[in-house]
């Protein structure tokens, strides 16, 4: 049994790392999304993390631990700065600002050089990244999302996304909440940068750009960021999919494009609705209704 | 608990150039029922949203208990203790009645991100103290049997309840109520008219914005008529009933 499973990674090792490190991306921005925050900032701050992280373990010998941390709080540090005034734009205006971010840090990656390597980037990183810390890292991502739902921040977070002038009259502190999701948001995937640095050996500008971040977006949309498991069904599909159209470039991104374009209009609540559909909930409320009528009636 | 009172003084909003308050001061005293009443675009919500921080005043100032309250972001206002519905009922259609009515009690949660994040013994504690809370309030209006239910299915007049019962789980001291009589049914009227008095006998200090001046006139200690956003009368329910300009203002004037 254990035989098979080493078989098993050291064959598709790759492509495990890989899930397991969308998957946390996947409910780093999750956090954003359910404060309504549809960042294109995940690039910038897989960057930021990326980056400092492997400045820290190769020029100063930085245990490998710390450097993630590191690179984590700089990222979620760099979100609290630029939160305050992006925070006040609302929905195209808000994607705009996390976007010229996301450039913001890639130009200053490209340029330089004494740090960040400049266009070549950074070659001949040590790998230190293992896939029990992946794993342990969405594994402790999933618990977070599953606490942060089942308490009453999880509901004034639901409130704040629906309608967010009735939550303020509800004593709900909006932009503490939103400030505070944007920068947990941007800590995640620092850390999810930092792993990523020190996985594959290699960073350049080039790997943090837009294109990641709508990657990011795109895992718990397509999943569902409604659902507890979304983000993380969202992530392992997005990661595989193209691992089962090899055959084709082409036909890989068209594919993936077509995908998004669908969800987005026949599945709003993303590939976990199909699950809990309405439906079902609709079922369920009637048999709840019906047991606090049979209880009234037995009670008079 | 015990009410505040609230006070405005020459209170004013300006639309673009539209003039929506031109010059509002009014009293609400502590532990009574104050009406606010007056024809349509009169002024009565956007008063009622200055109160509570929504909108910032161009001009005059808001007293609760003698503190300045106009240039406070509105969740500080409602930490103040002031509390209110909408009318356009603003409720999370998806979530169930004890969901809505608990995002009131949010700010009275004992348990902070960490004790969430760890899932430490104090969010439970906290947490089933106020559903307890929130399950009384559910019973103080009357829709205990609907605590599961998700708000999107219920009638008119119990989302109303639901939303009374969620201002009053933020623990008001003064409550606004904007037209809460709208779109009920006679009985449902009756019933309401209950539920408020029980709230100011709580000693709550409430604020009734209506547009019925029978359904005011019935439990209101003190009442103020606004036209063209300024106050043109104000006064105990049967001496408002026979003040020409207030019946100028409702009924129109006969020769005009």
């Amino acid at each position: 049994m254990i035989g098979l499973f080493e078989e098993f990674l050291s064959s598709y090792g790759n492509v495990v790392d890989l899930c397991l490190l969308n998957i946390l991306l996947a409910y780093g921005v999750w956090l954003a999304l359910s404060g309504n925050m549809f960042t294109l900032g995940t690039g910038g701050f897989m960057a930021l993390g990326a980056y400092s992280s492997v400045f820290f373990t190769t020029q100063t010998g930085m245990p490998f631990s710390f450097a993630v941390l590191i690179g984590g709080l700089l990222a979620g540090g760099a979100a609290l700065i630029i939160g305050l005034p992006v925070l006040r734009l609302r929905g195209d205006y808000f994607m705009l600002a996390t976007f010229a971010f996301t450039e913001v840090v890639r130009v200053i990656a490209l340029n330089w050089e004494s740090v960040t390597g400049g266009a070549i980037g950074i070659v001949g990183i040590p790998r230190y990244t293992e896939t029990w810390q992946l794993a342990l890292l969405a594994i402790a991502a999933v618990y977070f999302a599953y606490a942060l739902r089942h308490s009453h921040f999880g509901r004034s977070i639901a409130a704040i996304r629906q309608d967010d002038v009735m939550s303020q009259t509800m004593g709900i502190n909006v932009l503490a909440h939103r400030l505070t999701l944007f920068g947990a948001s941007a800590f995640v995937c620092g850390i999810a940068g930092a792993m990523a640095a020190h996985l594959n050996f290699f960073i350049g500008p080039t790997d943090f750009g837009l294109l990641r971040s709508v990657d990011a977006l795109s895992y718990p949309i397509l999943g569902g960021f409604n659902a507890l498991l979304g983000p993380l069904v969202g992530a392992i599909f997005t990661t595989l999919l193209p691992e089962f159209l090899r055959f084709s470039n082409q036909w890989r991104e068209i594919l993936m494009g077509l995908l998004v374009i669908l969800v987005v209009l026949y599945l709003p609540g993303g590939a976990m609705s199909l699950l809990q559909s309405d439906r079902l909930a609709r079922i369920f409320r009637r048999r709840l209704i019906e047991r606090h009528s049979i209880e009234q009636r037995a009670e008079s | 608990m015990s009410g505040a009172t609230l006070e405005l003084q020459n209170v004013a909003k300006h639309f673009q150039g539209v003039i929506a308050v031109d010059s509002v001061s009014l009293v609400a005293r502590q532990g009574q029922v104050t009406g606010l009443i007056g024809p349509n675009g009169s002024g009565k919500t956007t008063t009622m949203n200055i109160i509570t921080g929504l909108y910032p005043a161009d001009g005059g100032v808001v007293l609760l208990d003698g503190v300045d309250i106009s240039e406070i972001q509105p969740y500080r206002i409602a930490s103040l203790g002031v509390a209110r519905t909408f009318q356009n009922i603003r409720l999370l259609p998806q979530g169930s009645v004890l969901e809505n009515v608990l995002l009131g009690a949010h700010r009275h949660q004992n348990a902070n991100l960490f004790d969430v994040l760890l899932r430490l013994p104090r969010l439970a504690r906290s947490e089933n103290a106020e559903v307890e809370r929130c399950e009384q309030l559910l019973s103080t209006v009357g829709i205990s049997h609907l605590r599961d239910v998700a708000v999107g299915g219920l009638s008119y007049g119990d989302r109303r309840r639901v939303e009374i019962a969620r201002a009053l789980a933020t623990k008001p001291r003064l409550l606004l109520l904007d037209e809460p009589a709208a779109g009920m049914n006679f009985a449902e009227r009756v019933t309401l008219a209950e539920l408020i008095a029980d709230i100011r006998d709580m000693g709550i200090t409430v604020m009734l914005i209506e547009h019925d001046i029978e359904f005011v006139s019935r439990l209101a200690d003190h009442i103020v008529v606004l036209n063209f956003g300024r106050e043109i009368a104000e006064g105990t329910p049967a001496a408002i009933k026979t003040m020409p300009n207030v019946i100028e203002a409702y009924l129109g004037l006969e020769d005009a």
